[in-house]
């Protein structure tokens, strides 16, 4: 069915070495693996929204109204934020592509010929696969919304009263760790299997690859933001954001942080993995013992 | 075989040939583009494929009040925007992409690259899940925008045969008609009251 195509995203679930040799191999179709890039930039960008906005209702602003804390949601709970992140994670595929493409063609050591750029974006693109998963992790947001917006609204409301707040926020966080889990052993298959690695070599090319890529994104948010000063979009190039109250105006927030969702959106593969693979389902587990 | 019983083949083909085209089938793209396809049914299949994003804005006006707008504008107006913006697209990228073409070229012929993005027309269905609300509808869109540019680079370089960076300057082309045929249409259709249903349907104005 579909040229295999389902057949091949059942096998990437299934984190199946020989697929990444396959989809790697001259002639494979280069529009199936960004298809696959494009769905999971999707899952992903609904979990990272989900897990910020849940993030926020399990341990941030306590003492905020009913009011405040629902406009709050409504300020986070918006498509631009899903298409952002969802395009962030879609432009650092090529980039991821291209960085691995440069690692092989330094390590070839051995004289074999290195494999090609397009053969390099399509294996870490049907990688990417389980991400698509991320939709689901909208899905504890919804229900908790339905404990927030009942409140009294002048008066605080405290979203860690209900008890299912801290056990929906751990489902959450461990849903997003196994995601992000998932996402990297598959990305590190294959990585191994294109490039003919061990896996020890491939977790440095990976490593290389992300610091790479975390400084071309420091450095392109650098220029952007001296072009901004420059021109009067933003007062100061280096002077951090100030707080927006979250319930004065929704447009001044969203631009305000379209930058900070982009930069989490870049840092998918490996910058935020660490801290949220390790530490978020930690907080959560002491909110609930607290 | 009896008539009705090749009518249920064909209609299972059919069926077929649009998921695997959604799927991105390279080989589903060069047997419609390739001589003796139908092209009468390609016309159908952008139609149909249309009414994904026409049904979702169908339901959101009927929620909104709206029933009688919603009907016109999702399942009349916008399938009649689509099929223009497809065309004009269809028509750039045969213009583009047939004089790009090495001399090795499948096909020069316009009516086989019609069919061809015709097929790729098929991700438009995915469009009936903007009905869901925020934050899921922006999301939504935007896979099945991309899915449709993905499915409409398969169809161009199947059809035409065309390499990757010729692909490249065929496809932009053709998606920059296409955007531009639909905002202008949109925007055309605001002075009488219809610019926002359509865009809003389009997801243009989220």
């Amino acid at each position: 069915m579909g040229d295999g195509f389902v057949g091949r995203v059942g096998r990437a679930l299934r984190l199946d070495t020989t697929l990444y040799r396959e989809v790697a191999a001259p002639g494979a179709s280069t529009e199936q693996a960004a298809l696959t890039v494009v769905l999971a930039a999707v899952g992903l960008g609904f979990a990272q929204t989900g897990t910020d906005i849940f993030n926020w209702l399990n341990f941030g602003q306590p003492g905020l109204t009913t009011i405040q804390a629902n406009a709050w949601i409504l300020a986070h709970f918006q498509n631009a934020a899903v298409v952002v992140r969802t395009l962030a994670i879609v432009a650092a595929w090529p980039v991821w592509a291209v960085g691995l493409w440069l690692v092989a063609r330094g390590i070839n050591v051995r004289g074999n010929r290195p494999p090609g750029f397009w053969q390099i974006a399509r294996a870490i693109g049907f990688a990417l696969t389980p991400g698509a998963f991320g939709a689901f992790l909208l899905v504890p947001v919804t229900v908790t919304t339905a404990f927030v917006f009942p409140g009294i609204p002048s008066e605080p409301n405290d979203l860690r009263d209900p008890m299912a707040l801290p056990w929906l926020g751990l489902l959450q966080d461990l849903g997003w760790s196994l995601l992000l889990i998932w996402v990297f052993w598959g990305t590190l298959l294959a990585v191994r299997e294109t490039l003919g690695l061990t896996s020890g070599q491939a977790l440095g090319a990976l490593v290389t690859v992300a610091t790479g890529h975390g400084l071309l994104v420091i450095l392109v948010l650098t220029i952007a933001s001296v072009i901004a000063a420059a021109i009067g979009v933003i007062p100061d190039a280096f002077e951090p954001v100030t707080t927006i109250a979250p319930y004065t105006d929704l447009s001044e927030r969203i631009a305000a942080e379209v930058p900070a969702w982009a930069i989490f959106g870049f840092d998918i593969y490996f910058g935020r993995f660490i801290s949220d693979a390790l530490v978020s389902p930690l907080s959560s587990l002491l909110a609930i013992v607290r | 075989m009896k008539p009705e019983l090749e009518n249920a083949d064909q209609g299972r083909k059919l069926l077929s040939s649009l998921r695997d085209a959604a799927l991105l089938t390279p080989a589903v793209y060069r047997g419609v583009s390739s001589t003796g396809g139908n092209t009468g049914l390609a016309f159908l299949v952008v139609g149909v494929t249309a009414l994904g994003f026409g049904l979702a804005t169908l339901l959101g006006l009927v929620l909104a009040g709206s029933p009688a707008t919603g009907l016109f504008v999702g399942l009349v107006l916008e399938p009649l925007v689509s099929l223009v913006a497809w065309f004009g697209g269809t028509a750039v990228a045969w213009a583009v992409g047939s004089r790009m073409a090495t001399p090795d070229v499948r096909t020069r012929e316009f009516w086989p690259v019609v069919r061809a993005l015709a097929f790729a027309q098929t991700p438009n269905l995915v469009g009936v899940l903007v009905a869901l609300p925020t934050p899921y509808r922006g999301g939504v869109w935007l896979a099945a925008r991309l899915w449709l540019l993905l499915a409409s680079s398969t169809a161009i370089r199947e059809s035409l045969g065309l390499s990757k960076g010729r692909l490249l300057v065929t496809l932009t082309f053709s998606a920059a008609a296409y955007t531009l045929l639909l905002v202008g249409i949109i925007r055309l259709l605001a002075p009488v009251g219809m610019g926002n249903a359509t865009s809003g349907s389009f997801g243009l104005g989220f």
